[in-house]
């Protein structure tokens, strides 16, 4: 296992080093730069004065190997171009775990949720509760986030006043973004979980489990419920990593100080900093949600750990 | 019969998760106001005990240092708590006028070259240090330093003497050899500075309502973190930064120690962040702003509906206009591309694609242009709106480019010509605006364009290469003057310059005399005169079709008194309270 381990971040390390040269080099062959993104409107003249100030005068792979040095012997993602002053570092300091708090508490009721209503459909499949859960599963994937949004904004907070219509620092500016976000991920993992549980329940284990005279609640929790898990599980991994990033929609509807937020215009911009800071951030996640992945595989299904080792 | 019991333990669960997320929400109830629990007593003028002014903006700032703002939320926030020489504000009718701010008076030479601020005694720093002479001598020497990169010091260029020798100076020019201390300002005493001019611009105050001062101690001390945080500034405007919630809120204080904090009515003024306009909207409803600026039809039913609401409508200085290439082989006809700027309805755009709000341009000037301390439009009794003469010499435009055709030797029939519209940008907005104008040309001069759709900083370079046919673009003017939006199309060193829109020849270069003796008159009438004559040739020849400027609506809850605005000039909040909220 631990050698396991030890490859897959050696692997992981290698990745890293690709997404950034390889983002490095993409955004600085894209159209836009960002010193026309601050101040396009000026004499070129001025302009070039500014580009001097950010060493984009510079030639692409000096300015690589610059980037490269810095962020390895400080780990300095480096200034953002748009914000003075601040760093890369500083934000995603500051915003992810804003993000990450809608993102955990969506996330935890998700899985709960979801998988409770995924084995109830399952357990009662084509009877009346599967029906009701299966149709609320089509309407909740098929709504987008944003469109929920406007309706929870607009009655919940708008018309009935129950919560602010938008804000951040106390718990009730959390109640409709969670919500928002939450909803479609129920309803995908409720799906997920009920066909995976369907098709453990016709299994032979299954069937062994009740020959042998299982009582129906320890095969549910023993034999059905574990199995079913394991495409639970390959979901997680990339959700995990999602949370930090926010729901750019959600974030901006709600006006919450995200991480998304700053993405999005980022990119827009062309802050080159800022896009490959976030950019590194969101891989090391990434990469970290993989093993992670890996490891609670072994952890549901022995079989796993068995034929990686 | 367990299964039942697992569903309404299940059931139970979630109907408390529910409950005590709805728990949350009336325990905790927010301090909302609703403007109609208190009595409105209109007779007495008295002004209500809490002087709070809610408002909302789209974007954050970029940080707090004057050296390096860009945006316009920068330049909103930075406002409140740094004070410039002089301030250009709305007054009461609207109007964009210069007062005097850090400085109490000044004067101007007679040929309009130096000026002379005597600035007030009992103008302080927060920190409770007198705001100096110094000060602004060190703002201005160190955007005049080129390691600096200041965002806005090229504005001073050919304004201030020897700035921009100074900030364009790299070592290699010779014709840019100078230092930040050899530009035109000079110490005179401790409280009076002066500046010596290139020109007589008579928008230099203008300018310098722009120029926000730090103080040298502190800019050195926090180097290139200055303005990062609150705590690595030093303030003197009339209201100081309380806290700055990053893409939340930023909350401001009345500045007790500013010299005219006895007419400051306002204690408090916070400014959230709301990116959606439709939160936004529903925010102020719900009393949580106290104002919005809003175009959707729906929802401005909705808010007037409500009773609780003025609104009013504001011009915009932004004029938007579209760009014949004339190099191009048709456009290089000045009938031709004046066919095309007179075949294109103005109030029928704004009808059509503008919900009826707008301002039509028959000069390229907007309507709130100021020449001086008057309006441009006033002061030329409207002779600016040259296509409107135009229109009545040519009421055909198909004939006057039929006509075009066959000076240029070209086939006269324009249903062969080939021309093609670059979009700025792929919204469904640049979309329906390109078939508007394929539809409109196809009607009134039988030409069918071709439409581009191209990404908006595509469009860009293209336009910079000169490689289009038409193209369209906006432009927010940096002064208030007819020469921020003039000089674009000065063929040498305008932003349109003849490479990008293709003007040369006898009538640009008269363009380009005519901007310089406007440049060189102290004279205000006698400028906006000049501009006439040059919007006849940029304007009167179709370089460029000027088409509309953009409007828009604010609605204001009714206990805001005192707000006036005009889109050149900063709201003037020494003359808003909050009375019977």
């Amino acid at each position: 296992m631990l050698k396991f381990i030890i490859k897959r971040v050696w692997y992981s390390l290698i990745t890293l080093f690709l997404i950034i040269t390889a983002t490095f080099f993409l955004i600085a062959g894209a159209p836009g730069d960002p010193i026309a993104a601050k101040v396009g409107q000026m004499p070129e003249k001025a302009q070039e004065v500014i580009r001097v100030k950010y060493g984009l005068d510079k030639p692409v792979t000096e300015r690589y190997f610059i980037y490269m040095k810095n962020l390895l012997t400080t780990g300095d993602f480096g200034e953002s171009i748009i914000y003075t002053g601040q760093s890369a570092n500083d934000v995603i300091k500051k915003n992810a775990p804003i993000s990450a708090k809608v993102g955990i508490i969506a996330l935890a009721l998700q899985i709960t949720i979801g998988v409770l209503l995924g084995l109830i459909s399952a357990l009662n499949r084509e009877k009346i509760g599967d029906h009701i859960i299966r149709v609320w599963v089509v309407i909740a994937i098929c709504v987008p986030s944003f469109v929920v949004a406007a309706l929870l904004q607009y009655f919940i907070a708008f018309k009935w006043k129950l919560v602010p219509v938008f804000g951040w620092g106390q718990l009730k500016h959390y109640i409709l973004p969670v919500t928002t976000y939450a909803i479609g991920g129920i309803a995908s993992y409720t799906k997920f979980m009920r066909s995976s549980t369907i098709s453990v329940m016709t299994e032979d284990y299954v069937l062994t489990a009740k020959a042998k005279g299982c009582k129906k609640p320890r095969v549910v929790r023993k034999h059905i419920t574990r199995n079913s898990m394991i495409p639970i599980v390959t979901m997680i991994g990339p959700a995990v990593a999602g949370i930090f990033g926010g729901s750019f929609i959600i974030e901006k509807m709600f006006s919450i100080p995200g991480l998304g937020n700053y993405y999005v215009k980022a990119v827009s911009d062309s802050d080159y900093t800022m896009i490959i800071g976030l950019t590194i951030f969101f891989a090391i996640l990434y990469t970290l949600a993989l093993i992670l992945v890996d490891i609670l595989y072994g952890i549901v299904d022995p079989r796993i750990r068995v034929t990686e080792s | 019969m367990k299964k039942i019991r697992n569903v309404a333990i299940l059931i139970i669960v979630l109907v408390m998760c529910l409950g005590t997320l709805a728990g949350c929400g009336k325990t905790e109830d927010s301090p909302v106001v609703t403007g109609d629990t208190n009595d409105i007593n209109k007779n007495e003028l008295q002004m209500d005990k809490e002087q709070v002014y809610k408002y909302s903006d789209n974007s954050d700032i970029t940080g707090l240092n004057p050296m390096a703002n860009t945006t316009g939320p920068d330049n909103n926030v930075q406002n409140f708590i740094y004070e410039t020489l002089v301030a250009d504000v709305a007054d009461e009718e609207g109007n964009g006028i210069i007062k005097p701010a850090a400085a109490k008076d000044w004067t101007i030479s007679e040929d309009g070259t130096i000026y002379t601020f005597n600035i007030r005694e009992d103008a302080v720093w927060n920190d409770g240090v007198p705001v100096t002479a110094n000060d602004f001598l060190f703002t201005f020497r160190t955007m005049a330093t080129p390691e600096v990169g200041s965002t806005n010091a090229w504005l001073f260029d050919g304004v201030i003497l020897n700035f921009g020798e100074s900030l364009y100076n790299d070592g290699t020019n010779p014709d840019y050899n100078k230092k930040p201390e050899d530009i035109g300002v000079k110490v005179v005493d401790e409280k009076t500075i002066e500046f010596t001019l290139v020109k007589p611009y008579g928008y230099f105050l203008d300018l310098l309502a722009g120029a926000k001062p730090v103080r040298q101690d502190k800019y050195e001390e926090f180097g290139d973190n200055y303005g990062s945080s609150i705590d690595k500034i030093v303030m003197n405007g009339p209201f100081l930064m309380e806290s700055w919630d990053q893409n939340v809120q930023i909350t401001f204080v009345k500045n007790e120690s500013h010299w005219d904090a006895k007419n400051m009515k306002l204690e408090k003024i916070e400014r959230k962040l709301i990116q959606d306009p439709a939160t936004a909207v529903q925010a102020l409803i719900s009393g949580e702003i106290d104002v919005v600026t809003t175009n959707d039809p729906n929802w401005k039913e909705l808010i007037i509906e409500d009773g609780r609401f003025e609104s009013m409508v504001i011009p915009n200085n932004a004029p938007e206009f579209l760009g014949f290439n004339a190099k191009n082989k048709y456009f290089k006809n000045p009938k031709i591309r004046l066919a095309f700027s007179l075949a294109y309805d103005r109030e029928k755009y704004i009808e059509d694609l503008r919900e009826g709000e707008g301002e039509p341009l028959y000069s390229v000037m907007p309507g709130v242009t100021n020449v001086g301390d008057k309006l441009y439009s006033e002061r030329v009794n409207g002779q600016n709106e040259v296509l409107k003469e135009l229109m009545k010499k040519y009421p055909d435009p198909k004939a006057l480019l039929i006509e075009g055709l066959k000076e240029e030797g070209l086939d006269p029939d324009p249903a062969k010509m080939d021309i093609s519209y670059a979009t700025r940008g792929t919204t469904e907005y640049s979309k329906k605006s390109a078939e508007w104008l394929l539809q409109q040309w196809q009607e009134k001069l039988g030409v069918e364009i071709k439409i581009d759709m191209i990404e908006w900083n595509v469009m860009w370079d293209r336009v910079d290469a000169g490689d289009y046919d038409i193209c369209t673009a906006g432009w927010g003017p940096y002064y208030n003057d007819p020469n921020a939006i003039l000089e674009l199309y000065e063929p040498v060193n305008g932003y349109f310059n003849s490479t990008k829109s293709g003007w040369t020849g006898p009538d640009a270069e008269r363009y380009a005399e005519i901007l310089e003796e406007a440049s060189n008159s102290p004279d205000n009438q006698k400028r906006a005169e000049l501009f006439v004559e040059a919007e006849k040739l940029l304007v009167g020849t179709g370089v460029i079709a000027p088409t509309y400027c953009k409007t828009s609506t604010v609605f204001l809850a009714k206990y805001v008194k005192g707000y006036y605005t005009n889109p050149h000039s900063s709201i003037d909040y020494s003359l808003m309270h909050i009375s019977g909220k």
